[in-house]
């Protein structure tokens, strides 16, 4: 016996058509949004990280996951801000995670452990300041050091980067303002490697 | 006035960037080493910049937005998360809920067999044939008219339903779908000559003799 199925033709062939639409467009709203914006999620992951692969793994799954909540995001002026946040939360997260591991490594294999030789080659290659700073932002608080960012990121604007993160514009001014007097004092004593360009 | 009082002034104004004023200024103009320590404070802020410039510009990998797209391509399409379909899962809950009301009413019925009829034959037996002949439906019954009125009322408002074969659902759909935008419906059997075809004869339905019984004859029996 042939089996029977109940359908409502017309009405469940226009809701299906009106939803594949609706995600078409989605999708090409995100798109954009995914050219105009990846960069930053990269940047801000960089930033954190320091690190070129874990900055890109952490940009993709950051983009994967606004992808995923794209449709919830009511005011799709904030996604910028929105991206910037999660990809904040998440560098964060994988570094505190890579900072536990080596701590475990540290402990586990300490007499093993012996610093890499640095060669002459390096040091003339590297640039110590800028090595130092990059030390010396990582040390800072979190919000300070996502502010200090976003503020050379892009040209982005004191209002631009209040709104991004949710918080008055006077926050903003301080937390830069505090973060690079921070980074002032703990590089103070190597100003003497300053390379001037 | 020693220079060790305008230290942290003049550290203050490096750190905004903006030009010492009034004693601030006098005070640099006759103090050297104010100047020169003044002027590390400016380098040091500008290296500062610079490098955070470096830092929070670097260059994105060319690999970057074709491998997002890839996975966002391999990701679920956006709004078939599990709360988007929520029309289907209230369908499915109230069916559920129905489902369940109406076990419930039956088992309720079954408690309110009368003792008579529990003693007269084992358990097991007993709970097998109890919705099929001694069970008081009406509960029942008004329970699930309720359900099947709202069913026909939820059905009016929308469109009239069709029973389809299973593997002909999407065509009827499409079907339906270019007669709803008044468009001419491909014909299937378009160069089909009707000159031949006969009407079918089916053959007639064939009834066995219902053998109907009054109630009172299976309590007896």
């Amino acid at each position: 016996m042939q089996e029977l199925v109940l359908i409502q033709p017309v009405s469940a062939a226009r809701s299906g058509l009106v939803r594949e639409e609706a995600q078409a467009e989605a999708r090409r709203e995100f798109e954009e949004r995914l050219a105009e914006c990846g960069p930053l999620a990269y940047r801000v992951a960089r930033g954190v990280l320091r690190n070129d692969a874990d900055a890109e793994d952490v940009a993709q799954e950051a983009l994967l996951r606004a992808y995923k909540g794209f449709e919830r995001l009511r005011d799709r002026n904030r996604f910028r801000g929105w991206l910037v946040r999660i990809s904040f939360r998440l560098a964060l997260d994988r570094l505190r995670s890579a900072k536990r591991r080596e701590q475990r490594d540290a402990t586990w294999s300490a007499p093993a452990r012996l610093a890499s030789p640095i060669t002459a080659e390096d040091v003339a290659a590297s640039n110590q300041f800028q090595s130092h700073l990059e030390g010396a932002l990582a040390e800072l608080p979190e919000k300070l050091r996502l502010a200090l960012l976003l503020s050379a990121m892009e040209g982005h604007t004191i209002e631009e980067i209040a709104a991004m993160v949710g918080v008055p514009v006077g926050t903003v001014k301080s937390r830069i303002f505090v973060a690079r007097k921070k980074l002032a004092e703990k590089l103070r004593c190597h100003a003497n490697t300053i390379k001037m360009r | 006035m020693p220079c060790e009082h305008y230290k942290d002034a003049l550290v203050e104004v490096a750190a905004s960037g903006a030009a010492p004023q009034g004693e601030l200024r006098a005070h640099l103009d006759e103090c050297a080493s104010c100047r020169a320590g003044f002027g590390g404070e400016q380098t040091l802020f500008a290296a500062i910049d610079s490098g955070i410039h470096a830092v929070a510009n670097t260059e994105v990998p060319l690999s970057l937005l074709p491998r997002i797209r890839a996975r966002v391509a391999g990701a679920a399409p956006l709004g078939s998360s599990w709360f988007a379909n929520g029309p289907l899962w209230a369908c499915a809950a109230v069916a559920v809920v129905a489902l369940f009301a109406a076990r419930g009413v039956v088992h309720k019925s079954a408690e309110n067999q009368p003792p008579a009829s529990k003693a007269s034959s084992p358990p097991s037996v007993q709970a097998a044939q109890l919705p099929l002949v001694v069970v008081p439906l009406k509960g029942a019954v008004a329970h699930v008219s309720q359900i099947r009125a709202l069913q026909n009322r939820v059905v009016s408002l929308s469109m009239p339903e069709v029973l389809v074969p299973q593997d002909q659902e999407v065509l009827v759909a499409q079907y339906a779908q270019q007669w709803q935008r008044h468009k001419p419906a491909t014909l299937v059997a378009e160069d089909a000559d009707w000159t031949t075809l006969t009407p079918s004869k089916p053959a007639p339905i064939q009834i066995n003799p219902l053998d109907v019984k009054l109630l009172k004859e299976v309590e007896s029996q």
